[in-house]
């Protein structure tokens, strides 16, 4: 431990800048993140909301849904990256990490939202229809505030998993923080042979700490939410 | 489309679906395992162990697989321990799976009626033979859709694997790709692949989840 | 004629969130007796049953069972729950296990009795209660009165010395209830003593050596001829909810 501990302050003292420039590369990550979340939520809720509309719209979706879980992320990933990018230019991998990350929230968040709804007894749509509730007055006053307390634990997962997972463009050529994290830990590696774990460790922090974060908004949520 | 290709890569992606489905095998079972002994041990309350099961689930269920496989394959030799890339992959993987599998049993325990809980303490039981009698088997049954679903999470994470340079289909992919720069064929194979290895068992649990609601129903009021 | 005291209870009082349940109740249970509890919803009768079986924590007062308190926080209440059998409104049988394995569960793990003679007793209880040829059968196989007269075998199979029933017909229609309450009858003509929670007043008129009257958690009457006789307003008026005393047709006449 004594070593280690020389190793840290070494480290800091040395590399404080490899810690700011690793926090600037964790901003691209959170950058992916909150463009996806963000249209995923929007899309997902519109999406699920029409898709609620008819079985036919509910069947197909699944099976689209189906697929999209089928082939793990990295998969798809790759898949869109030597379609819409490589070396005949195009998109940058930013753009196509968005870009799957987004389908793939969208898809999510709309499973949620329908889930969700046919959770809902039936009886709650009959009673404020015999009330004599327009749609719009239904959907405002009895179904939104009863689906959101079902939505929100699954929509806050939702966005741990998307943020935990933009860990993986690194591996299409992404600059974010764990390819800084690799070019830093390759610059040092002689003077400092302890670096990878100082390093990965950090970013672990990093990760965790974001995560945390959003589960504690969540819990915040969930108690405004709370009747 | 070049088919003839796509026949030269049947036997390499072959080897590689192999290797994934053994990886994910093994990896599932340990965390099976280590799941409902945490779950266990949390349900119980026992005083240390419980808090230091809090916090490995929280540490593992808020960080990426990436970088706990990074962290280990590249942080351990610095220890003096060196893995294999198979046994780090199947270190890393348990040890996500272990948290994920233990909240699946947690909700399984969660979901069984306190009155049952009563019905054994009534006739003398004591906690141990409740837990182990009463409690345990039918929290796993209830547990089995949450379950089902860590194992095809487990299935997919191993696509990651491949950074720790295990030759699985991500990693096979890529190297047909960099070797023979036959971009289309090499993701078809892919899809095709893990198409292969997953939707079995997607089928598989779909068709367990109708049965057991029925049965549920009857079995578990 | 003076039957042995088996259970007393003295000064109990139970609060929970701040209301306070259980004031100051008293009474005790001579062998062979079969105790009624009656009362208005709420008025705290299931928490009787659960504070005796150690279900419910008690803020004072003393339970003693055969002389030996029960209510300290050393009681080992594995070993006083074999003598202290409970069935629940809901009957739980454990779903996992078929009847044999429900009632042998307990003799088996908890008294440590040799397996065949275990099972040949759940045998001939199984034919007491009616139920011989239904042993391989898993719960959600029986009807509700069915579970509920295995329940009863269950806590039976433990020979235990007092018999508690938690309002066990609530959940069933008049049919299956009526083959509940009687095997209870006849459980009471052999002489088990009982402590009996239920609404079903024909029945604990027809059982009961003494009925204990609560309302709003204290003991209004401890009368042994509480249906003939109720010595309260209150009894009086409970008794008559369950009086209708016209009838619909009488005024058309």
């Amino acid at each position: 431990m004594n070593i280690l501990s020389i190793g840290v302050l070494d480290f800091f003292v040395q590399e404080a800048v490899g810690f700011k420039r690793l926090l600037r590369a964790f901003c691209v990550n959170l950058y992916i993140s909150l463009v996806s979340v963000l249209l995923s939520i929007f899309f997902g809720i519109l999406f699920g909301f029409i898709v609620s509309k008819r079985k036919i719209f509910r069947i197909v979706f699944k099976i689209f849904l189906e697929i999209v879980r089928i082939i793990p992320i990295f998969a798809w990933l790759f898949l869109f990256y030597f379609k819409l990018s490589g070396k005949n230019g195009g998109l940058s991998g930013t753009a196509v990490s968005i870009i799957v990350f987004f389908v793939w929230g969208t898809f999510e968040f709309s499973d949620i939202i329908l889930s969700s709804m046919e959770a809902l007894p039936k009886h709650q749509y009959e009673s404020g229809l015999a009330i004599g509730f327009t749609y719009k007055q239904l959907y405002k006053k009895i179904i939104m505030p009863q689906i959101m307390r079902m939505v929100l634990p699954n929509a806050i997962n939702l966005i741990v998993r998307m943020i935990k997972t933009t860990s993986i463009v690194t591996l299409i050529g992404v600059i974010e923080v764990l390819k800084v994290g690799q070019q830093i830990i390759e610059y040092n590696v002689f003077k400092n042979p302890k670096a990878p774990f100082f390093v990965y460790g950090f970013i672990f922090a990093l990760f965790f700490v974001a995560c945390q974060t959003v589960s504690c908004f969540a819990k915040f949520f969930e108690n405004k939410f709370k009747i | 489309m070049d088919f003839v290709l796509i026949m030269k890569l049947i036997p390499i992606y072959k080897e590689s679906i192999f290797l994934t489905l053994k990886l994910s095998l093994c990896a599932i079972m340990i965390s099976l395992f280590l799941g409902i002994v945490c779950s266990a041990i949390s349900y119980m309350k026992i005083p240390i162990v419980s808090w230091i099961i809090k916090f490995y689930v929280e540490i593992s269920r808020n960080t990426p697989l990436t970088i706990q496989l990074f962290f280990l394959y590249f942080s351990l030799p610095l220890f003096g321990v060196r893995l294999s890339s198979f046994n780090c992959a199947l270190f890393g993987l348990s040890f996500l799976g272990g948290s994920y599998m233990c909240e699946a049993v947690k909700g399984g325990f969660d979901s069984i009626k306190k009155t049952q809980i009563e019905s054994g303490l009534s006739i003398g039981l004591n906690n141990w033979q409740l837990i182990c009698h009463i409690i345990l088997p039918q929290a796993i049954v209830l547990s089995m859709p949450l379950i089902a679903g860590v194992i095809v999470f487990l299935i997919k994470e191993t696509s990651v694997a491949g950074i720790v340079a295990l030759a699985d289909v991500m990693f096979v992919t890529k190297d047909v790709i960099g070797m023979y720069y036959c971009t289309n064929e090499a993701l078809f194979m892919l899809i095709v692949s893990y198409v292969v290895i997953i939707l079995p068992f997607v089928l598989l649990f779909t068709f367990l989840k109708e049965k057991i609601k029925y049965i549920d129903n009857k079995i578990l009021f | 004629m003076c039957k042995k005291i088996i259970l007393e209870i003295f000064n109990l009082h139970k609060s929970f969130n701040g209301l306070h349940i259980l004031k100051n109740i008293s009474f005790d249970i001579h062998k062979g007796e079969v105790l009624v509890i009656l009362g208005p919803s709420g008025s705290g009768k299931s928490t009787i049953l659960r504070c005796i079986n150690g279900f419910e924590n008690i803020e004072s007062g003393t339970i003693k069972f055969n002389g030996e308190v029960i209510t300290t926080s050393k009681t080992k209440w594995e070993l006083v729950r074999q003598k202290i059998g409970m069935v629940f409104q809901n009957y739980d049988l454990f779903p996992h296990m078929n009847v044999f394995e429900n009632i042998s569960l307990g003799p088996i793990l908890v008294q440590k009795k040799n397996k065949s003679e275990v099972l040949e007793n759940s045998r001939k209880l199984l034919e007491r209660v009616g139920l011989l040829n239904r042993g391989d059968f898993f719960p959600h196989q029986l009807s509700g009165g069915q579970k509920q007269r295995v329940a009863i075998a269950r806590a039976l199979i433990m020979e235990p010395e007092i018999l508690l029933f938690d309002e066990v017909t609530a959940s069933l229609d008049p049919e299956m209830s009526r083959e509940v309450l009687e095997l209870i009858f006849e459980l009471a003509e052999k002489g088990t003593t009982m402590i009996i929670v239920t609404h079903e007043m024909p029945f604990a008129k027809a059982i009961n050596d003494r009925v204990l009257f609560l309302d709003d958690g204290e003991i209004l009457e401890n009368n042994s001829n509480f249906f003939n006789n109720p010595e309260t307003e209150k009894a009086k008026r409970f008794l008559d909810i369950f009086e209708f005393k016209s009838h619909k047709n009488e005024k058309s006449d």
